[in-house]
């Protein structure tokens, strides 16, 4: 731009087709959302101040089915989150955009004021005799596990995480975006690296769809859903138009006229 | 016509905005999908026994000492804070995610393991599954942001959800936050004027000391913590030391005694209200 005379220009915005050109501003406009709910997430009330959430947008084709294959790849590690996971394997994929939050000190720095919600106990022992530590100080330079998240984990910095994840579903909800928290997600995520300080993630979704795509799921979702349905009829219709092929520079098949023989 | 106090009317309206962030709560996303919220507000007279079992525990902690007489003094003043009290029950676990995060290997073993050895602790209850904790602090966190959108000063605090959970509301909640809302004005909870003049520049220095004491320690080479306990530290020299306290153990056993007494003195009245009505309808 020479001149000032030469200021405007036209943007045009439509969620379809995915990806394209209008697609894509759109969801430039999402990743604005999402990176105001991660300050609001960041500005959220933390026990005595203390910064502790970390957080990740992830977002773009490539990034989104790496997440949603993870979290199919775990949904065959435990039958309670079979289904679970691939139905929100779908949401990520469907999504335009990933917010990861996770809390830095839930394993390794925990409150220590005995507030009891870890183990039911007014210290602090559950978290640390659990724990490899010395003074107080825990090791965690193992890092095996036999669960997806290795605990025990500070549970008042858990809350704090939730007050996080709270905070940015809020501004979420604040702008008209659609947004949700999932286990999933975060537990996918954490997997691949993303908040690699975090002791436990959560994924939210953000998405700014006519529909929103998290809520009003039907059975089956992982076979029957958006992408597929036009997968199929990609397939579909190809079929019957080249299996009744005629030359339409030279004739045109019409309906016949009443009276018509 | 009528006319309407403007200052009685706002605090009128605080109960109003309590119900909207009880909603906010309630519409709150969660993880689980599961928790099982419930909400109580408590007003006016009925403040007291939850600011005298504070009165106790602040004895033992400065943030109690902190809420208790912001809140006391607010209420003798006539103008209670109105106390949004959510809690849940965090210590089961439905889900079969076996997640892991509450430190056992299945949600089996940590459901007989919670069944077993639920407990309390200083502001809440456990063993808990951490998800459940998260799905409350979110619902927590909208109560509050709903607060802030109306323009009132509000805090989350351990210390009033505590003190509640001590005397029995919300039965069948492991863990309560208590919000409390207003007074109406500028500030309540934050840079709090009731504290103004409740703790010396001495107390102040103190805490500081106590709290982040290699903040004043000096060369630490010669290996002994020489610690810089006045602007001319180097002419009465102070040194860090480490040991238990006997003293402060007696004085917290005696606390818990006079914390059991205050305890006992309402429990009785607070556990009737829940058989007799629901405590939304109550008078």
């Amino acid at each position: 731009m020479s001149r000032i005379t030469e200021f405007g220009d036209r943007e045009y915005f439509y969620e379809y087709p995915p990806y394209s050109p209008q697609d894509l501003r759109r969801r430039a406009n999402t990743l604005i959302a999402a990176r105001l709910m991660v300050n609001a997430a960041l500005t959220a009330p933390f026990a005595g101040g203390v910064p502790q959430v970390e957080a990740e947008i992830v977002y773009g084709q490539q990034e989104q089915e790496a997440v949603a294959r993870k979290m199919e790849e775990l949904a065959y590690g435990n039958p309670a989150w079979e289904e679970l996971f691939k139905y929100e394997a779908v949401m990520v994929r469907e999504s335009d955009a990933i917010i990861f939050l996770g809390n830095r000190l839930a394993g390794e720095y925990p409150l220590d004021a005995g507030c009891g919600m870890c183990g039911g106990r007014s210290d602090c022992s559950y978290f640390y005799e659990k724990k490899n530590t010395r003074y107080g100080l825990v090791d965690v330079t193992d890092r095996r596990s036999a669960t997806p998240i290795k605990g025990p984990l500070c549970s008042a910095r858990v809350s704090d995480l939730g007050f996080a994840v709270g905070s940015a579903l809020w501004m979420a909800a604040r702008l008209l975006v659609d947004a949700r928290p999932f286990a999933s997600v975060g537990l996918a995520g954490q997997q691949l690296g993303y908040c690699p300080h975090s002791f436990i993630v959560v994924g939210i979704l953000v998405a700014t769809l006519s529909k929103n795509p998290y809520v009003d799921i039907n059975p089956d979702y992982h076979l029957i859903n958006m992408t597929k349905v036009l997968e199929n009829m990609r397939k579909q219709y190809i079929t019957p138009r080249t299996v009744t092929t005629f030359d339409y520079r030279k004739w045109i098949p019409k309906p016949r006229k009443e009276g018509e023989e | 016509m009528a006319r309407y106090d403007g200052s009685q009317l706002a605090h009128d309206y605080l109960l109003t905005v309590a119900a909207h962030m009880i909603q906010a709560a309630y519409k709150a996303p969660q993880v689980t999908g599961r928790l099982k919220l419930q909400a109580e507000v408590i007003t006016g007279e009925d403040l007291v026994p939850i600011i005298e079992v504070m009165g106790v525990l602040a004895e033992a902690s400065q943030f109690v000492k902190w809420d208790y007489v912001t809140f006391k003094e607010n209420y003798e003043a006539g103008h209670p804070p109105v106390l949004v009290l959510l809690g849940a029950d965090t210590t089961v676990s439905e889900m079969s995610w076996n997640c892991g995060a509450c430190g056992f290997s299945s949600c089996g073993e940590f459901n007989r393991y919670a069944r077993e050895n639920r407990g309390m602790g200083q502001v809440a209850g456990g063993p808990s599954c951490n998800w459940k904790v998260l799905d409350l602090a979110i619902a927590c966190d909208w109560a509050c942001a709903t607060a802030w959108h109306h323009n009132v000063d509000n805090r989350v605090q351990g210390s009033s959800g505590g003190a509640a959970a001590l005397l029995g509301y919300l039965p069948g909640c492991s863990s309560i936050l208590g919000i409390p809302i207003g007074p109406c004005r500028e500030m309540v909870w934050y840079s709090r004027e009731n504290m103004n003049r409740k703790f010396s520049y001495e107390d102040h220095i103190r805490t500081m000391f106590h709290t982040i004491p290699t903040h004043f320690l000096a060369f630490p080479g010669g290996g002994r913590p020489l610690f810089k306990a006045t602007s001319r530290w180097w002419e009465e020299p102070h040194f860090l030391g480490v040991g238990s306290s006997p003293e402060a153990m007696e004085k917290l056993y005696g606390l818990l005694e006079k914390l059991a007494e205050v305890v006992d003195k309402y429990s009785g009245a607070v556990a009737a209200r829940y058989r007799q009505k629901q405590p939304g309808k109550e008078e």
